[in-house]
């Protein structure tokens, strides 16, 4: 044990698979002496102690924790000591060891008068008086440049990745894989899948270690464009203890598989950035890699199949699930018939609109709920008590590189998104790696492997709960929470004049943040379409690249 | 929170907020007096002049906001090496403020100078002459030594040795977008119909000349056409086999996000031009691709290799053969032009827009740039 939402090891083997329970390991975060796991990662270790509020976000000073997986989390920390472009990164991604420190990352104020009048008035004086000389940030030198050049480049080493590289795998071609978390394999081992009669955990596993063998696994390297060609340019951490330094690494290859998979989106409701909050997949996955629950009493609010697994889970592990609140009508998927047999609560056609949260404590204490469809008595708010809400908002496809690229098949660019669920991952990543085999004229007559997964049904609409927002809920209800822009941010710009969508984030600052937006996932644009713009926002930009990194990209040709 | 409405509301107080969507939605009338082709600045600031006179329309074929090259540098200026330019465009600061004045929107607006560098011998003479014509047309610009250059810009004398400059400090930098977005409302109430994402496909001829647009493939009547958007004219125009003599530049923008370090004066270094608004958002724009603009940026001054950049985007930049803008009519009856501003598209916008506007109301205007006036001939450089 190492703080109170550790799970304890009766809970089952099955969670906690990354976790040494013997082995405690002593940190500190933000000047405070903690302690984790062997294993655990600054996220988990953290949310084991019970530190649910980690940073503040800079705009609007609200308490923020961690929310998602890996790079798409939108709270940030650093690695004392760490400096440079690329010094924030998600905890998830920093694996903790004795006697390391971190804190949050402080960002100065965008937007707040205050500093803006300061700003404004200093300038204004610098004018007429001769001040001394302002201090310039110190200029860093361009970060080095590798190159390097293959048959085919898969960039993501999820079930779609390891699918296409097995399609590759008797070709002869010489394949690398591009991976932008430190860990590889994505969620695959979040998902309860046979493929090849193995769990798929163990076989994509397998295959990305035996990559990593042949070095032709390049980990914590972020894909920042596709370029004609193809060629792929990637922002690589190249030391897991100083995330901050990176070189620019750019792969020329003869065809590229983009199985970048799909991101979970959050859900809209008012004060749905409270500590407390987080996504089905990331709860998933702190339960099952590191043993740590979100909360002691859990509701699990879903538009898609994957609340219900996280549900499951929750259940199995012990921790007490006092709802699922789906907002379909009548979902009938099969994980849906594993919750009923459980005996966990369900609530249809019932929406989160809002939670009651503790300042003093840092913690939700109550999930408000209603039901979407009924008026009068049957769709009045009902309050569930609780201390940690899991948000699962359907799926939306990772393709920004893709859409940004422009590229096609013809081009040499093959994606795999067929859905977000196991068997729909295996068979596009399967279909995108024949196709890069044959554009390459290499030929395999390698058959599928057999994947046996429950399938998913389709997630519900995401308006069931934007078109409910109220215009006070819609004050604090995040559409994009890296950047905070709220729902009603994105109607005064409308009622400003900007109808455009390109008018429109040019004026909210849309995936301004440290994520870029992608925790926020496509939100923007059903937001757009609901305040009336007159088109959806471009696709997230691909990654925080400061001039000096593109210097340094000029310098590759 | 919105980025840039908050400095916006600082620079004015907020007026209730309005929409020009009133248009949205609805269908154009059949016909009107005066039809405006363009959404950017100088279109609408063209519609908001006409709007008093009679019915006016003005149909966009994108978005109604500050256009890309409007956007890539939001500097009104005015001391160009080039003596025609010059002399129209002596008091576009000062138009840019009393326009502002009049509408009803807050517009952000900075007076940080502009500072443009020498790069060479010839640049030093070329710009040494522009800040005597200057002087003589009372715009207020003079050469700055190296010394005082870096002190004037700070980033810039850390990073190398710099040359004199043509320094004039009472150039503004704008918010283009609240420009546009102020305009828009502005005219809106004056009673103009804007209409957003309605592509003019063609121009309607009569024995007289222009008798309308075909937009969404009806017919919209109109006395007169104004076309304000260069895309759009060069399309229209060549299909109705009218003449237009545009020279055009590629160009790439980048937007950093706010909170950048101070510049100083907004900055032109050769082809390359450095503004930042008074948010703190820094923008770029160069003949280049946009790593290379990058490059070229840190290398004028290695402060800013930490800047992170917000959005890319191309832009296509029409100049007139001979460097200037061609604002009047065009060989076609019925058919005015506003177009070929160049690099420094807002200023001439703001200094142009009353010309054009007393043109289209058959009243005497500055000829000077006149689009087919015999005077004008190519010239082999582009003056800055």
């Amino acid at each position: 044990m190492s703080g109170p939402f550790r799970l304890p090891p009766s809970a089952g083997a099955r969670f906690g698979t990354r976790i040494d329970r013997d082995e405690p390991v002593g940190f500190r975060f933000a000047g405070r002496a903690l302690s984790g796991l062997y294993g655990d990662t600054l996220a988990s270790a953290l949310l084991a102690s019970g530190a649910p509020r980690w940073a503040t976000s800079p705009t609007l000073g609200r308490p923020r924790a961690l929310a998602a997986l890996g790079l798409e989390d939108h709270v940030p920390v650093m690695i004392e000591d760490d400096s440079g472009d690329w010094a924030a990164i998600s905890g998830d991604e920093i694996v903790i060891r004795e006697g390391m420190a971190a804190r949050p990352v402080r960002l100065a104020p965008k937007t707040s008068v205050r500093g803006m009048i300061r700003g404004v008035a200093i300038e204004r004086l610098r004018r007429v008086l001769p001040l001394p000389r302002m201090r310039l940030p110190a200029p860093r030198p361009l970060p080095s440049t590798i190159e390097e050049t293959c048959d085919v480049v898969v960039i993501g080493s999820g079930a779609a990745g390891v699918a296409a590289v097995t399609a590759l795998r008797r070709t002869g071609l010489h394949v690398v894989i591009v991976e932008a978390s430190r860990r590889p394999c994505g969620t695959s081992d979040l998902f309860d899948a046979v493929v090849a009669e193995r769990a798929l955990g163990d076989w994509t596993a397998r295959a990305a270690a035996a990559f990593a063998d042949r070095d032709a696994l390049r980990l914590g390297a972020t894909v920042i464009d596709i370029e004609p060609g193809p060629a792929v340019v990637a922002i690589e951490r190249s030391d897991p203890r100083r995330p901050g330094e990176v070189v620019v690494r750019r792969i020329s290859a003869g065809a590229v598989v983009l199985a970048t998979g799909f991101r979970e989106r959050p859900l809209v409701f008012r004060d749905n950035d409270r500590p407390g909050i987080i996504g089905s997949q990331a709860a998933r996955a702190l339960l099952r890699r590191h043993a740590v629950a979100p909360g002691e009493k859990v509701v699990v609010a879903t538009l898609s199949d994957d609340g219900y697994r996280t549900a499951v889970d929750l259940k199995e592990a012990g921790v007490s699930v006092e709802m699922t609140l789906d907002a379909r009508d009548a979902p009938q998927g099969g994980i849906v018939d594993e919750a009923k047999a459980l005996g966990l609560p369900l609530a249809f056609s019932s929406v989160v609109t809002g939670v009651d949260y503790d300042e003093g404590a840092g913690r939700i204490t109550g999930v408000r709920a209603a039901n979407r469809l009924g008026d009068g008595a049957a769709a009045a708010a009902r309050s569930i008590e609780a201390d940690a809400l899991v948000v699962a908002g359907g799926f939306a496809a990772r393709d920004e590189l893709a859409r940004r690229s422009g590229l096609r098949p013809e081009h040499g660019l093959f994606t795999a998104f067929a859905g977000s669920g196991v068997a729909d991952a295996i068979a596009s990543g399967w279909r995108a790696g024949l196709a890069a085999a044959n554009h390459l004229f290499a030929a395999t007559e390698d058959q599928q492997p057999v994947v046996d997964a429950l399938s998913d049904e389709a997630d519900g609409p995401v308006a069931a709960y934007l078109a409910r927002l109220g215009a006070e809920d819609a004050d604090s209800a995040f559409v994009d929470f890296g950047a905070e822009i709220t729902a009603s941010d994105i109607g005064s710009a409308v009622a400003l004049g900007a109808d455009g969508p390109e008018a429109l984030s040019r004026l909210l600052g849309l995936g301004s943040g440290l994520d870029c937006g992608r925790f926020s996932a496509d939100l923007p644009s059903h937001a757009f379409a609901a305040a009336g713009a007159r088109g959806a926002p471009a696709p997230l930009k691909t990654a925080r690249l400061t001039l000096g990194l593109l210097a340094a990209r000029a310098t590759l040709r | 929170m919105l980025r840039r409405a908050l400095s916006s509301v600082l620079a004015r107080p907020p007026s209730p907020a309005r929409s020009h969507a009133a248009s949205v939605g609805q269908s154009p009338a059949e016909a009107y007096d005066i039809v405006i082709v363009g959404g950017g600045v100088r279109a609408l600031a063209i519609a908001l002049g006409c709007a008093s006179r009679g019915p006016v329309a003005l149909f966009a074929e994108g978005e109604i906001a500050a256009a890309a090259d409007e956007r890539a540098w939001p500097v009104v200026r005015s001391a160009h090496s080039d003596l025609n330019r010059l002399a129209a465009e002596a008091r576009a600061p000062k138009r840019l403020k009393r326009l502002v004045g009049r509408l009803p929107g807050p517009v952000a607006r900075d007076a940080a100078g502009v500072l443009a560098l020498a790069s060479s011998q010839y640049d030093v003479e070329a710009l040494t002459a522009a800040a005597g014509a200057a002087k003589a047309a009372g715009v207020a610009a003079w050469m700055v030594p190296p010394l005082e250059v870096s002190a004037l810009s700070p980033p810039l004398g850390a990073g190398r040795d710099v040359g004199a400059a043509l320094y004039e400090p009472g150039a503004l930098t704008v918010d283009a977008d609240a420009l546009a977005f102020a305009l828009a409302d502005a005219a809106a109430q004056q009673g103009a119909a804007l209409f957003a994402g309605a592509p003019v496909e063609r121009l309607e001829r009569d024995d007289l000349g222009v008798a309308g647009v075909i937009v969404g493939g009806r017919l919209i009547a109109a006395r007169r056409v104004m076309l304000a958007d260069d895309f759009a004219a060069i399309r229209l125009v060549r299909e109705n086999r009218g003449r237009l003599s545009l020279k055009r530049e590629e160009r790439q923008i980048i937007v950093a996000e706010p909170g950048g370090p101070s510049l100083g004066p907004a900055l032109l270094v050769g082809d390359l031009t450095l503004s930042r608004d008074i948010d703190g958002a820094i923008t770029l724009s160069g003949p280049f691709s946009g790593n290379e603009l990058a490059r070229r940026a840190v290398e004028a001054a290695p402060s800013l290799s930490r800047l992170v950049m917000a959005s890319e985007e191309p832009v296509t930049v029409w100049t007139g053969v001979d460097g200037r803008a061609q604002v009047g009519a065009a060989d076609i009856p019925g058919l005015w032009l506003s177009l070929g501003f160049g690099r420094d598209a807002l200023s001439g916008a703001v200094s142009t827009w009353r010309d054009a506007v007393r043109m289209l109301a058959d009243k005497p205007a500055d000829l000077a740039l006149a689009p087919f006036a015999p005077t004008r001939r190519p010239t082999r450089e582009v003056a800055r």
